[in-house]
């Protein structure tokens, strides 16, 4: 095995690990949120090195390695906000369970705005439209 | 208001077709054109921008007002600590799943931000969620609060501190990276990028 044999191999295997704990987090992590920790950031770091060692191999053909490049950017660009999605769906349904939450401000903001401590042009807590900038508390 | 009032809604042929701030987005789009087809020959070269002028006109985009040059420094800072921070992230989430033992517990932490642009908001927002077990659940625009879902690893009493603190240390980042300047002439950058919009 040559030199770059032996950094594609290093790569691969790592990335490969990464991906495979992602995989046992996904299963053994209790609700959607957590499972989403697992799926968005060793997943994605494990994909990033499996390309690296790709790349490594490929390497004189450029062209594969931009389009290699292509792949890990739209990774980096679309996970953390296909996983935003994900959890704020599960918050809105309300399907998650939040009872092994040790501290939950959503909620807390949530019943403050039920109680009208935040006045909004329409009522939907942290949904409303972001067209009222005057609906801005003091500070934080 | 702001002095950035763009007529951006325009409908009809004129607002459709590119004007001189789309022309990034376009360039971009050329590039990443070639660099699927893994070929600059002129057809493909040509193709692309064919493409690129017929994607902005069927699904145009909000354009936004001028910002400020993204610093070169503050790019590459950044750049560098969120290298770091996603394989720390990454370590981190991967042990806690392998390890023995129970999955941490966790809390949805407010985390304020100092900007107000929509921008900023959406690259801090992206890019907190590659920092260590936080995870962005729900975004508050008008009072720029970022609601986080975060893995508590240490002290549950600290864990919003924790958080927050990460938070602004990024958003810093960000901010360094991309309107350099706004950090030191006052927080509130470009309200007018969001109320250009509408």
């Amino acid at each position: 095995m040559s030199v770059a044999d032996w950094i594609s191999a290093v790569f691969l295997l790592s990335g490969s690990l990464l991906a495979l704990a992602a995989g046992i987090g996904m299963l053994r992590f209790p609700d959607l949120w957590t499972r989403m920790h697992a799926g968005t950031k060793p997943q994605v770091l494990g994909l990033l090195l499996v390309l690296a060692g790709v790349a490594v191999q490929l390497a004189p053909d450029a062209g594969a390695v931009v389009a290699l490049l292509f792949v890990g950017l739209f990774q980096l660009v679309t996970a953390p906000v296909a996983s935003h999605l994900l959890a704020r769906a599960g918050h809105r349904s309300g399907v998650v369970p939040r009872d092994h939450l040790v501290q939950d401000d959503l909620r807390v903001f949530e019943l403050e705005c039920a109680a009208g401590e935040h006045p909004r042009p329409s009522g939907s807590p942290a949904s409303a439209p972001a067209d009222e900038p005057a609906a801005r508390p003091a500070e934080s | 208001m702001s002095p950035h009032e763009a007529p951006l809604t325009t409908s009809g042929l004129r607002g459709r077709l590119p004007n001189r701030r789309q022309l990034p987005l376009l360039a971009w789009m050329v590039v990443f054109w070639c660099g699927l087809w893994g070929s600059i020959s002129p057809v493909v070269v040509v193709g692309g921008v064919l493409v690129a002028l017929a994607l902005v006109a069927v699904f145009p985009m909000p354009t936004l007002p001028p910002a400020p040059l993204p610093s070169l420094v503050g790019s590459v800072g950044l750049a560098a600590y969120l290298t770091w921070d996603l394989v720390r992230a990454s370590l981190q989430v991967a042990w806690l799943a392998v390890r023995p033992g129970p999955v941490p517990p966790s809390a949805i932490v407010a985390a304020p931000l100092r900007s107000r642009s929509d921008a900023m908001i959406a690259a801090t927002a992206e890019l907190v969620s590659l920092v260590p077990g936080t995870l962005v659940v729900d975004i508050d625009v008008p009072t720029g609060t970022l609601y986080l879902h975060a893995l508590v690893t240490g002290d549950p009493e600290r864990v919003g501190d924790d958080v927050r603190a990460s938070v602004r240390r990024m958003e810093e980042r960000v901010l360094a990276a991309l309107a350099p300047g706004s950090l030191s002439g006052g927080v509130d950058i470009a309200d007018d990028v969001r109320e250009a919009r509408r």
